[in-house]
């Protein structure tokens, strides 16, 4: 699944770098200004037409525009290039392409214990001993504790 | 007495005999109560049943949705996919449905055999799908 809100960022920045308004961008693409607005703020997703015409416009190939290429997706960029609910999906649904640990220093508590509690009830596919040198206290007595 | 407090305490086959009789009547409620009250405590795989009952008699099968199994959910979307892809409810599928059933929903697209629109399904399909997508289209 696409992070939209990551890929409204990186239209937008690709956008500024080359000097265009946001109804500039929509006359080149035959779209309204809404249409560019509501891209970047990840409210929807370009066509794939459109999907094609940015990546010639901006001259970026389309995985990188749409956030899918290899780089953006390593352990020490992902926070960094999508929105923090995105990475916490790829976790839910087990689609994180590297091991867990590498990114769990990185989630705040409340999203620590959202993969805590769902690698309890076995929604998320992973052997919890190999975060035990990770977790703090509370989260220990939390999955040691009977459902 | 007030059935909709019962719900918690009934038995499971007291739970699929009731969303019978709601599935049967014409007001689509019984006593006051209605499927999406009994969807959380019925059992997923009578869930199923009861989506795709809805979905042979071209009723709505939205409400089902958060409630169903991944397979129940790619069969109702693959079969949608082929017959009535234009109606909206279809795309509220996507969401719930696996990576697998997405890609066979994009082979299904991408081979003509569904009309359903590749522009409001692309931003749900699993990376390496869309990457084949926009080469095949950029090709």
């Amino acid at each position: 699944m696409l992070d939209l809100v990551g890929i409204g960022e990186n239209i937008k920045r690709l956008r500024i770098q080359n000097n265009y308004s946001q109804e500039k961008l929509a006359e080149i693409l035959y779209v309204s200004r809404q249409a560019v607005s509501y891209w970047e703020g990840g409210k929807s997703a370009p066509t794939i037409d459109n999907v094609v015409t940015l990546s010639k416009l901006f001259n970026i190939s389309v995985d990188k525009l749409l956030l899918i290429d290899e780089e953006s997706n390593l352990p020490e960029n992902l926070l960094k290039n999508h929105s923090r609910e995105y990475v916490l999906m790829l976790i839910l649904s087990n689609e994180l392409k590297f091991d867990l640990t590498k990114i769990f220093i990185y989630l705040d508590d409340y999203e620590r214990m959202t993969v805590l509690k769902n690698i309890k009830n076995k929604r998320i596919k992973y052997d919890i001993n190999k975060l035990r040198y990770l977790l703090k206290t509370e989260e220990i007595i939390f999955i040691k504790k009977e459902k | 007495m007030d059935l909709f407090k019962l719900l918690p305490f009934l038995e499971e086959e007291e739970l699929e005999e009731l969303a019978n009789k709601i599935i049967n009547s014409e007001t689509n409620e019984f006593k006051g109560v209605k499927l999406v009250n009994l969807l959380p405590f019925l059992d997923e795989e009578f869930i199923g049943q009861l989506a795709k009952f809805s979905v042979q008699k071209g009723k709505s099968y939205h409400e089902f949705l958060p409630f169903l199994d991944d397979d129940d959910v790619d069969d109702i979307l693959l079969k949608a996919a082929v017959e009535h892809p234009i109606k909206n409810e279809f795309y509220s599928l996507l969401p719930f449905a696996s990576s697998d059933g997405l890609s066979k929903l994009l082979d299904l697209i991408l081979k003509k055999e569904s009309e359903a629109d590749v522009n409001r399904i692309y931003p749900f399909l699993d990376e390496d799908d869309i990457s084949k997508l926009f080469k095949i289209i950029m090709s």
